[in-house]
């Protein structure tokens, strides 16, 4: 209660205390700004309670410290090493300390400084079990890491997750950061996974692998370079599986070079109300195994928003699989289209080419979407919660081998599938979820509608 | 209606029992009892590859009128509507239904036969979801109505697929391309197998002039069951391992196929039985066991259609198959018994047949010969490996069946008359 209300002698007190603490920081301030620029040399660092971490790894972060040529720049620097360490996340705690050297023949040299670290190291074993929901998808999941397994923030992690469309899967990765910087990390990964697609393609597919991938921050944006290998069964059709589906079942080998840029100036990811949103992805695969194409996925959005809370957002998506050598596309490399979460007012993946009840994917796609996302009537103070009017446009296609690009062009714009609707979305701080009524008001025949009521859980919406 | 399959399907709804109170001038309230049954009948026809689905509502109205708060009970009986629905083998279907129904004597019968009608939703059975939530049943409310109408404007379906008319068999194909016969046939459609189990396909069907389209498959997964061969028909059935004798014998042609008698066919059923065991582990060890014939020949025609690295490891993994699905009958495999085995029963039916053209003296073939001639077949037209590792011992098979030279003369006619006309 005393902490609710402070008495006046209390406030007076704090007052007072911040005072003098402001009073002091102003002091060392200008003591420091006297002196910023006088020659300075770290002389000794010390780092305290650092039993894991490998000493080369450290040494490799605080080497820029060791090249300061002023207090001004000991200061920056090792301030920026601090940091760089605290990225690394297997420190709980980090503290620095700037003494005059401890050497009693060196007292009298005041060019000379000593850097003291104090560290806490996190535990070195992780274990994490939960559930998850997202991406219309819901799982269970156990994970394990060792981080900081020889002394250098290498993690060596493995994981399993059961859920509703991945039905099974196992992942183990090692990672770890190059040159001791937390942006650059180069990562290995073993995989095996279980896809149950039954419920818009009757089919399942089982998936395993290893890949070897690269990540990194460019002034550009974060990229991402990987070689993985899949050997991928298409399997166990369900009992009303079409044709088509039955046809595309059997083992196949890819081997691909991928490469994902993204651009990503938006305030948040899951309901963003300025800025903009680039993804590039590229892939080539042909290096060994049975596929050989060039895929291309393109994203983008941007938002732009008022004062009084009404949201303008656009997104564009599309995509490209390109076969090089003259085969029709496997449809596990094909993309799918339709969704709550991509275009609304039809089934999940229930656009393009489909026989019976089972969507085949296609070689090429586009899809828009406009969404006017107001204060909510009645929860205007409320900022998660907001009226949603949205319009999306998509379709899906099919390529053949050798088709001119005038074909694919004119596949693509003849007959977009369109919907509008309005609805509410509420953004919970790990996902966002949509209620929305909505109209398809262009279709094709096989289209897989869903008029009325929708509901969208996940991280990225069209 | 002899030469196509017939599949009735028929449902039948939980009745709906609707009371309507309705007051009447003179005061009293006259309660009516509504019943409506929804009966389906869905009429499955290959040969005309036509659907016919018609759908019967019969409601009954029993009405009664009683004074105010009595309970007016009622003794409904509803007799099984018999319907006999006829379909033309034409594009057009027509659908004629009589129906027998017997009533409580007040009770007006309505019975309304049309192709793919929609049951009209009573005011009491409609549920939360379909008042709220509009997806799911489509009804009369004005709103879902509307609701209905929407997509505005449909385009063209971007895929599709033209009904097959004829059954589709997915089989291995075509045989093994090196060898006495094969090797002369045209390459362009696929004819014969190099699986044994497909050729039995295959040659059943034809013996009994059953018209099928054949399409190569090298994925048993694809199969409902698992396993190649199967017939994909026309109404978007399929025909397993366990529903294909069956099949065959409601579709077949009259003409077609010899008829067996009673000790006949309990001998074929015997001679089936030896060739399943006998020449089968003996074929079996020439395919997957013989190590030049597995990695020349059997690999390449099995797996040969994957990427290299696939082809070896599905290979492996199937021969562990094959070796445990073998030791399931026997202890060892033991290469000389089951040769000396196999030899045996191939003489025993080298004797059986004799010098006729097929077995039991008959004029046209019988299941047994489609069993017979597919071993044969398959046996006689593997590639001969060639090479000092193997030194003859993949061709040992053959050379036991070309033995027999009335063996041999059977396979070639069969081959000539059935596949290559």
């Amino acid at each position: 209660m005393a902490a609710k209300q402070p008495t006046q002698e209390e406030l007076a007190a704090h007052r007072m205390r911040q005072q003098e603490f402001e009073d002091a920081a102003r002091q060392v301030q200008s003591l420091v700004d006297n002196i910023r620029h006088d020659p300075m040399k770290l002389h000794k660092v010390t780092v305290h309670g650092a039993t894991k971490t490998r000493e080369s790894f450290m040494h490799r972060i605080l080497q820029p410290a060791l090249d300061a040529r002023s207090l001004h720049e000991v200061i920056g620097l090792s301030r920026q090493a601090v940091r760089r360490m605290e990225r690394f996340g297997i420190f709980e705690d980090v503290k620095l300390q700037l003494d005059s050297t401890s050497e009693p023949w060196l007292q009298d040299r005041k060019d000379l400084i000593d850097l003291g670290i104090w560290v806490t190291e996190a535990s070195r074993l992780q274990i994490k079990t939960g559930t998850e929901a997202g991406n219309a998808e819901a799982s269970m999941y156990g994970a394990m890491t060792l981080k900081n397994v020889f002394g250098g923030a290498e993690t060596l992690s493995t994981s399993m997750a059961f859920g509703t469309r991945t039905s099974s899967a196992f992942q183990f990765a090692f990672a770890t950061p190059l040159l001791a910087d937390p942006d650059k990390n180069l990562s290995f990964n073993l995989f095996s996974q279980a896809r149950n697609n039954t419920q818009w393609s009757s089919y399942e597919e089982e998936l395993k692998g290893g890949s070897l991938k690269y990540t990194t921050l460019s002034p550009l944006g974060y990229h991402e370079f990987a070689y993985e290998g899949n050997w991928r069964e298409v399997c166990r059709p369900a009992e009303k599986a079409s044709l088509s589906i039955r046809e595309q079942c059997g083992h196949s080998l890819k081997s691909a070079l991928t490469h994902m840029w993204i651009h990503d100036m938006r305030d948040e990811p899951l309901m963003p109300s300025t800025g903009h949103f680039v993804r590039v992805i590229q892939e080539y695969a042909g290096l060994g195994g049975d596929v050989n194409h060039l895929r291309q996925e393109v994203e983008a959005q941007v938002a732009r928003s008022n004062e009084a809370g009404y949201i303008v957002s656009a997104t564009v998506k599309s995509g490209y699989l390109h076969s090089l050598d003259g085969k029709r596309s496997k449809i596990s490399d094909r993309f799918f289209l339709g969704g709550p979460m991509s275009v609304r007012g039809f089934k999940s993946n229930g656009l393009g080419p489909r026989e019976g009840e089972d969507s085949l994917g296609g070689d090429a796609y586009m899809s828009a979407g406009v969404s006017l996302l107001t204060p909510f009537p009645g929860l205007t103070t409320r900022d998660a919660f907001k009226a949603h009017f949205f319009a999306n446009a998509g379709t899906l296609v099919s390529v053949e081998p050798g088709q001119t690009a005038k074909k694919t062009v004119d596949d693509l714009t003849k007959a977009p599938s369109v919907s509008v609707g309005a609805g509410i979305v509420y953004r919970h701080p790990q996902v966002r979820i949509e209620l929305n009524f909505a109209l398809p008001l262009m279709a094709a025949k096989t289209d897989a509608v869903s008029r009325g009521w929708q509901l969208g859980l996940g991280i990225s919406f069209l | 209606m002899s030469d196509r399959e017939e599949q009735v399907i028929s449902t039948e709804s939980e009745p709906v029992v609707e009371i309507v109170e309705e007051v009447q001038p003179d005061g009293s309230i006259i309660r009516k009892k509504k019943t409506t049954r929804k009966i389906t009948k869905r009429v499955l026809t290959t040969g005309s590859s036509t659907l016919v689905s018609s759908s019967t509502n019969e409601s009954e109205h029993a009405s009664a009128s009683t004074t105010t708060l009595e309970e007016s009970k009622h003794e409904l009986s509803t007799d099984a509507t018999a319907i006999t629905t006829d379909t033309t083998t034409t594009d057009t279907t027509t659908a004629t239904a009589t129906t027998s129904t017997t009533n409580t004597d007040n009770a007006g019968s309505a019975v309304d036969l049309s192709v793919d009608a929609e049951q009209p939703p009573s005011s009491t059975g409609r549920s939360f979801k379909y008042r709220f939530f509009g997806e799911g049943d489509s009804g009369n409310h004005p709103f879902y109505k509307y609701l209905a109408k929407f997509p505005l404007k449909q385009s063209p379906a971007p895929h599709t697929r033209s009904r097959p008319i004829k059954a589709i068999l997915y089989a291995y194909a075509p045989g093994w391309h090196v060898g006495q016969e094969s090797s002369l046939e045209s390459e362009k459609s696929p004819v014969g197998s190099f699986d044994v189990e497909s050729l039995k396909w295959m040659s059943y069907l034809k013996f009994n002039n059953i018209e099928f389209e054949l399409k190569p498959a090298f994925e048993p997964g694809m199969s409902p069951s698992g396993k190649l061969p199967f017939l994909a028909l026309p109404n978007g059935s399929f025909v397993t391992a366990d529903g294909f004798e069956s099949w065959v014998q409601d579709n077949k042609s009259q003409s077609a196929a010899s008829k067996l008698d009673l000790q006949e066919a309990a001998e074929a059923v015997a001679f089936i039985a030896l060739a399943e065991s006998k020449i089968h582990a003996a074929l079996l060890y020439t395919l997957w066991f013989e190590p030049s014939h597995f990695h020349t020949t059997t690999r390449q025609h099995y797996f040969g259609h994957y990427h290299w690295i696939l082809t070896k490891v599905l290979s492996y993994m199937e021969k562990s198959n094959v070796a445990s699905s073998m030791l399931l009958t026997r202890t060892q495999i033991d290469r000389e018994l089951i040769f000396e085995e196999a030899a045996t029963a191939i003489e025993a039916l080298a004797v059986q047949l004799g010098d006729k053209d097929y077995f039991f003296g008959k004029s046209e073939p019988s299941g047994l010969d489609a069993v017979v001639f597919s071993y044969l077949h398959v046996i006689l037209t593997m590639p001969r490996i060639r090479n000092a590792e193997d030194a003859g011992r993949s061709g040992e098979l053959t050379r036991i069946v070309r033995k027999h030279e009335n063996l041999f003369k059977y396979s070639q006619n069969i081959w000539k008359r059935w596949f290559a006309a």
